[in-house]
């Protein structure tokens, strides 16, 4: 197989790196041979990935800055985490923890049973737990912080702090725990005003999801 | 998992060891991104926060810088997300300075703009100014590859995107790099027009 100029030449950064498998490069090897306008390419390639790497470029950071920053660490309150929560729970106060457990899991699966039977679609099984752990829902990413604003006709302006969320069809809007599945979602920009597919956890009381997976759509 | 290390101050000591080994790569990196040194320290201290926030998530045995890296990207793409989507503007204040102040030493310039001073340490002037005309896309590859040294698997990763992206990125890229740091020279007089 013969490859044109302008095939070659977005392969031309892998060919380099050795970043390609064997049969395509051959190919680049061979159309090196006979394109002198590719090679002037490949050499440009090595030329730049050389100057770039040179050591010297490189900056030590302010001395101070690790310490800031452990600092700052420390004053952090410890992450949300659900499982934490109920632990922690569970260590000190055993028996009350227990029953607000079943009473909280068992109030919010009535909940998603009654209420959310519209937005979720379920694969798994017919308990109404099982809605609540596998749960799948299609919406758009938005601001929720900017629509709400939008809603009470406060003017706003977004910015960083505020909440990316999604907002299903029904109009309900949903948070998105911050998981590491869930803050990649709500921290890709390009995201906002896509629509996706969502499947995960839901805390139907606080209207919260923690997300598993996501598909754009 | 909760609970993977017993304390909370052993949990802080686990994630100092290991999150401080790359700060350099990553402040380096951030440096580049923001183009401010001010910015950079912002910007890395969110991004240690973030990972210490998601530590717990951090799937021990797995690579760390690749995953530090990945909240690196993220967070610069959540903060600056509007300055990414504009298209490059020349900001012309800095080409006044950098071109039309031959005059003045060195460090007169530093005084005047004290902000910069770190970053113009960092690079060569020109080597920085044709990194500063590349696209965020484009800019991300070549820090990732020719400056930190990851893997296209790597870096694939931490932007999310194909391998084969990530190649035509990083030789589209480095082709235009070329390009900028060839005008320079023209300018310069180091290499005569052709």
């Amino acid at each position: 197989m013969k490859s044109t100029c302008e095939e070659i030449s977005d392969k031309l950064s892998g060919f380099v790196d050795g970043e390609i498998g064997a049969a395509a490069l051959e190919d680049i090897a061979a159309h090196l041979e006979r394109c002198p306008d590719c090679r002037d390419k490949e050499n440009t390639q090595r030329a730049v990935k050389a100057v770039l790497s040179n050591p010297e470029l490189r900056q030590a950071p302010p001395h101070d800055v690790r310490a800031r920053i452990m600092r700052a660490v420390e004053r952090q309150p410890e992450g949300f985490s659900f499982g934490a929560l109920v632990q922690r729970l569970f260590e000190f106060q055993p028996l009350p923890a227990f029953a607000s457990v079943v009473v909280v899991i068992g109030l919010s699966a009535i909940l998603a049973f009654w209420g959310g039977k519209t937005m979720f679609t379920n694969n798994t099984a017919e308990e109404p737990l099982a809605l609540l752990m596998n749960a799948q829902m299609e919406g758009e990413v938005v601001c929720i912080d900017c629509e709400l604003l939008n809603i009470s006709k406060t003017p706003y302006v977004h910015d960083d702090n505020h909440r990316l969320g999604l907002r299903c069809k029904d109009g309900h809007f949903w948070n998105i725990l911050q998981t590491s599945k869930g803050s990649e979602l709500s921290s890709v920009g390009h995201l906002m005003h896509r629509r996706i597919i969502v499947k995960g956890h839901i805390f139907p009381t606080q209207h919260l999801v923690e997300v598993t997976e996501y598909t754009v759509i | 998992m909760p609970g993977k290390y017993k304390t909370a101050e052993q949990n802080r000591r686990a994630f100092e060891k290991i999150a401080f080994a790359h700060m350099d790569a990553l402040y380096n990196t951030a440096l580049r991104m923001t183009r401010n040194v001010l910015d950079a320290e912002d910007l890395l201290q969110d991004v240690y926060l973030r990972a210490f926030r998601f530590f717990d998530k951090f799937e021990e045995g797995t690579n760390f810088k690749a995953w530090i890296f990945k909240i690196l990207t993220n967070t610069y793409i959540n903060r600056y997300r509007q300055k990414i989507r504009e298209p490059q503007r020349q900001d012309f204040s800095k080409v006044e300075f950098s071109q039309g102040d031959k005059s003045k030493s060195r460090d007169e310039k530093y005084e005047t703009h004290y902000d910069e001073k770190l970053y113009r340490d960092l690079f060569e002037d020109e080597i920085r100014d044709a990194l500063d005309k590349l696209s965020y896309d484009f800019r991300a590859v070549v820090l990732l590859c020719d400056i930190e040294g990851f893997s296209y698997k790597e870096i694939a990763d931490i932007i999310g995107k194909p391998i084969g992206t990530v190649m035509s990125r990083l030789a589209r890229a480095r082709q235009q790099l070329q390009t900028h740091l060839a005008e320079f020279a023209r300018r310069e007089g180091y290499i005569k027009k052709t």
